[in-house]
């Protein structure tokens, strides 16, 4: 036995039992502190705490809901945040899109656009989504000419296509 | 009594940031902003305490040859945990998660930051858990008062706000530059040299007035 343990051995042995300890404790730890990858949007979004719920089995027309969660801000306001990728138009596809919305009243708190596509560098317009703040998502048209969001058309359908995906679902789930 | 001296060794006589001059690339790069300072300062602390705590445990069983690539694994682990946790707490808070965006590639880079390593190697390595866990929070603690003032100074004097919070709308933006904290940094060195000096000269001196040096006319 002492000849196996060899001071080569037992340097080898000393960092290798290192190393499975310290996988080990991370492996537990990311158990307990895993965090899906885009759920830290949701915070960026609106400042809230979440926890994520299981996104509900609901035929949706104009996208899917990717992630789903609920929360409370420091106010008590009940949350309900949407992580929405939109079927797109035209030649605009893979618009994602975060939508957090009042769980009772379905007041649209905040929304920004994640991921731009892929239809050009065309610019959405911040303060023309930034208005959609305060409106409730069942006053949302996806399909009003009058509701520009970039400076593209396609490109503008697919966001507000995400709206009505998140209209849809909430109206769905969280509607009377 | 050792705890005083310890506490006086990591924050002023031995401060890693003012004094020893280590882990300059993180100070420059995320002293732009008090609150990035102080969330880097932070996570430095958590892992020095925690790596201290784990490499004087384990002094006596890892051989003599192999110290430095365990020390580099253990300090690795903590990183690693601080990584996840900000992350974890970031999903949580907007505030957070900006300081996790904000540290980047420095968050990592903890892992050879010279701090950790030179405790882990010079002081862990050969004192008691107790001293061990004392001397990693005092340089923290060191490390981390360094950091969150010159981030404040860079911030009040390019930004003109403190901690986010806007304070004139007077600016000068080169001290939001690279070359700004190099400049800052340098200017924090040389007041922090210049106090230490005169306060131990003045020890010395037994608490007497410093006189200037007699100059002879030719």
């Amino acid at each position: 036995m002492k000849k196996i343990l060899t001071p080569s051995v037992k340097c080898v042995l000393t960092l290798v039992i290192i190393a499975v300890v310290c996988v080990a404790a991370l492996a537990i730890l990311n158990d307990l502190l895993y965090v899906p990858p885009d759920f830290s949007a949701f915070s960026n979004a609106y400042t809230a705490e979440y926890d994520q719920v299981e996104v509900a089995d609901v035929a949706l027309q104009n996208g899917k809901v990717l992630l789903a969660v609920e929360g409370n801000d420091s106010q008590g306001k009940e949350l309900v945040g949407l992580y929405i990728e939109s079927n797109g138009y035209g030649k605009a596809k893979a618009f994602t899109v975060i939508i957090i919305l009042e769980k009772d009243t379905g007041t649209i708190l905040s929304s920004y656009i994640k991921e731009q596509g892929n239809s050009g560098p065309y610019e959405y317009d911040e303060s023309k989504l930034a208005q959609l703040t305060g409106t409730n998502i069942a006053d949302i048209d996806a399909k009003d000419p009058e509701m520009v969001i970039t400076g593209a058309t396609h490109s503008s359908y697919a966001v507000l296509n995400a709206f009505a995906t998140a209209k849809e679902y909430y109206q769905t789930v969280y509607g009377e | 009594m050792k705890i005083k001296e310890l506490a006086l060794d990591g924050i002023i006589r031995q401060n890693p940031a003012l004094k020893l001059v280590l882990g300059t690339c993180s100070i420059l790069a995320l002293s732009n902003e008090a609150i990035n300072g102080l969330g880097m300062g932070a996570a430095v602390t958590f892992v020095l305490v925690c790596s201290n705590l784990v490499i004087s445990i384990l002094r006596n069983i890892i051989p003599d040859k192999v110290r430095i690539p365990a020390f580099i694994l253990i300090i690795a682990t903590f990183v690693t945990v601080v990584k996840m946790l900000l992350y974890y707490l970031g999903s949580k808070s907007a505030a957070i998660m900006g300081i996790y965006d904000a540290m980047d590639i420095f968050l990592p880079l903890i892992v050879v930051n010279c701090i950790i390593l030179a405790r882990a190697e010079s002081f862990a390595s050969h004192n008691t858990v107790g001293m061990s866990v004392l001397d990693g929070l005092f340089m923290g603690i060191g490390y981390t008062v360094a950091l969150t003032l010159l981030g404040a100074a860079r911030e009040i004097l390019g930004s003109g706000s403190i901690f986010g919070v806007s304070l004139w709308n007077f600016k000068i933006e080169f001290f939001t530059t690279p070359a700004g904290a190099f400049m800052t940094y340098g200017l924090f060195i040389a007041l922090f040299t210049f106090v230490y000096d005169r306060i131990v000269r003045k020890r010395k001196l037994g608490g007497a007035k410093i006189l200037k040096p007699k100059t002879t006319e030719v």
